[in-house]
């Protein structure tokens, strides 16, 4: 199933354009401070002392010159990447448009500076200008550089996080299919089988009818909200088991005897959402489905002290019996979801138990909250 | 006027065999003569009963509907009854047998009654086995299983391999199966047998013998398109005219 909230892919750099241009002016502001106190103290070292006004003046209208443009250097990098086939004609670009935008800065930069600092015996003069605007540049063409490394830096953080993404959203949808293939075991034959005994019941036993019609209907609804619940309380996980065994019960009537011996301090633990049905439902096939005699299903939690186990055992003619001795997708499933739910801390073994039958195990960190 | 028509239910969920057994009591043409609680119980009612209709569930423990009929006279009208399988549906529709489906839906289920009314009342002695082979074979591929044969041995049922079985000695409307030296009866004619084992495994070579073909060291040509088949065991069996040339094409592979 699609949730468009979650295909949608997110953008983790790309901020509202406010916050892209605080971000900007603060920056820059930041820079040119400390360039301001780093020319004063040179100057201080020189011997020919500036006012500290007047010098962080000069970095700051550095500075914000450089903010200006900017955004117009981002975008320019954006659209013109140099992680391209084309890397060389790139590379040439941006260094012309490097030497290009420092101009552009350094011109403006003195064009201001002149003017606002504008003396009687110095005054503005094109010639001044031509003979300024060439100092330094290389440090405008480094910033430029600076900006454009930092653009693909960015980039480059944004791909690894959407596919970070991705890759989280494609384990939540591998989880949930597991979940819908662990639905699809309520299988053509244990429904359609049911409903004949409830359309056979309805003539001579109706409360038995009425009762089979509302276990399924437990089921059914148990089912159908389990999406997206990866655990739940041991007791709501038993109230699905127990309207499936007394439908089979229903069924096969004195063929098959469940027994049930739950600790009462494991109800409240937590289980993976419909851990048991699958497992319980194998021992139904090996056992009722295969077994002419009489079977008998036993299902036993017990807590050790920091783990819940939990067991389930038939008398059938246990693995080795059946071709291929094939675990079945229901168990490969549950393995699968144990480990994704709980790494290395739990265990799942299904062995032929010494007096006959097949002896599933299951071990898992006792916890009463959603997250062990 | 013919007499009631005798039916039987093989079902192993005791609430679809009342479901069945309810749709039969108020019809006076029928007659419920057994219900068996799953496939082994039906092969062991119809080694000493007869019936003329049979309900027969598909899916059963140990021994599923289609290795009853494979083991049993079956009754000349069969409906089978199943909660899901897309195969065998489609070749029940191939083959032309009646089928309901579970949940099973009054209308049907009157339906295929009164198709088995009007089947009872044509010809009485038509052999029901043989329009049932195909579809018995083509289930027996498709699930894969073995081809094997219920043998009874001190009272008790188990199944055997055909592939265990040497040889096949007639006797009389029985026949004699040869295993490993041993020889045990089995309630089948020659030409039932002839007809069900698989043509690529067994060949008839005389009136009264089939042969397992992977048990064969050499043919011994005699005259008049006889000969004397040697097995590997040292048996000597001998070879009709009749029989001869299919036996050589068989080998010839």
């Amino acid at each position: 199933m699609m949730h468009n909230d979650e295909s949608r892919p997110a953008s983790f750099i790309l901020k509202p354009r406010g916050a892209r241009t605080a971000m900007n002016i603060a920056a820059w502001t930041g820079f040119g401070i400390f360039m301001g106190a780093q020319s004063y103290y040179l100057l201080l070292r020189s011997g020919h002392p500036l006012l500290w006004g007047t010098t962080l003046f000069r970095e700051l209208v550095y500075a914000y010159l450089w903010a200006a443009l900017t955004p117009a250097v981002l975008a320019f990098a954006r659209k013109y990447p140099l992680d391209t086939k084309r890397w060389m004609a790139r590379f040439l670009l941006h260094l012309g448009a490097s030497v290009g935008v420092a101009l552009i800065h350094k011109v403006s930069y003195h064009v201001i500076i002149m003017a606002v600092e504008a003396s009687p015996g110095k005054v503005f003069s094109f010639e001044r200008l031509f003979s300024e605007m060439w100092t330094y540049l290389d440090y405008g063409i480094l910033l430029y550089w600076l900006l454009l490394i930092l653009r693909h830096a960015a980039g480059f953080y944004q791909k690894f996080k959407e596919k970070e993404f991705r890759a989280s959203q494609l384990e939540a949808q591998l989880t949930r299919s597991q979940l819908d293939a662990l639905k699809m075991q309520l299988q053509p034959h244990f429904l359609f089988n049911t409903l004949n005994a409830i359309s056979v019941l309805i003539t001579h036993h109706p409360d038995n009818a009425r009762r089979m019609i509302s276990k399924l209907a437990e089921m059914l609804r148990i089912t159908l909200e389990s999406g997206g619940k990866h655990e739940v309380p041991l007791e709501q996980e038993l109230v699905f088991l127990k309207s499936y065994l007394d439908i089979e019960q229903t069924r096969f009537e004195d063929r098959l005897t469940v027994k049930l011996q739950i600790a009462p301090e494991t109800m409240g633990a937590m289980v993976p959402n419909l851990l048991l049905q699958p497992i319980v439902e194998n021992a139904m096939r090996h056992g009722v489905a295969e077994h002419r005699g009489p079977t008998v299903v036993e299902v036993r939690t017990e807590r050790q002290n920091g783990s819940l186990m939990l067991q389930v055992k038939d008398n059938g003619p246990g693995l080795h019996a059946h071709k291929g001795n094939k675990e079945g997708i229901g168990f490969t499933n549950t393995r699968a979801r144990l480990k994704q739910l709980y790494g290395a801390k739990f265990s799942f073994d299904v062995v032929n138990a010494p007096e006959g039958g097949a002896l599933a195990t299951i071990i898992i960190p006792f916890h009463k909250s959603a997250e062990p | 006027m013919p007499g009631k028509i005798r039916a039987v239910i093989v079902d192993d969920e005791p609430l679809a065999r009342q479901g069945i057994r309810g749709f039969l009591s108020g019809d006076p043409s029928v007659k419920l003569v057994g219900e068996c609680r799953d496939g082994v119980d039906a092969i062991k009612f119809f080694s000493d009963h007869t019936a003329d209709l049979l309900f027969l569930d598909i899916q059963m423990p140990e021994v599923n509907g289609f290795e009853v009929l494979e083991s049993i006279s079956p009754p000349r009208m069969i409906v089978f009854v199943t909660a899901y399988d897309k195969y065998a549906v489609e070749a029940f529709n191939v083959h032309a047998f009646d089928y309901l489906l579970k949940p099973i839906d009054p209308d049907r289920f009157t339906e295929a009654l009164n198709r088995a009314k009007t089947e009872f009342g044509r010809d009485r002695r038509r052999d029901g086995k043989s329009k049932l082979l195909p579809l018995l074979s083509a289930m027996r591929a498709h699930e894969g299983r073995p081809e094997r044969l219920v043998v009874r041995a001190a009272g008790r049922m188990h199944f055997l391999p055909t592939s265990e079985v040497d040889w096949i000695e007639a006797a009389g409307d029985y026949a004699y199966l040869h295993v490993k030296g041993k020889k045990i009866l089995h309630r089948e004619t020659m030409h039932e047998l002839e007809q069900r084992l698989a043509p690529g495994n067994f060949c008839r070579i005389h009136r009264s013998t089939i042969v397992n073909l992977s048990r064969i060291k050499e043919l011994q040509p005699l005259t008049h398109g006889e000969g004397i088949l040697h097995l590997r065991d040292g048996t000597r069996l001998d070879v009709s005219r009749t029989y001869r040339q299919r036996l050589v094409a068989l080998l010839s592979f």
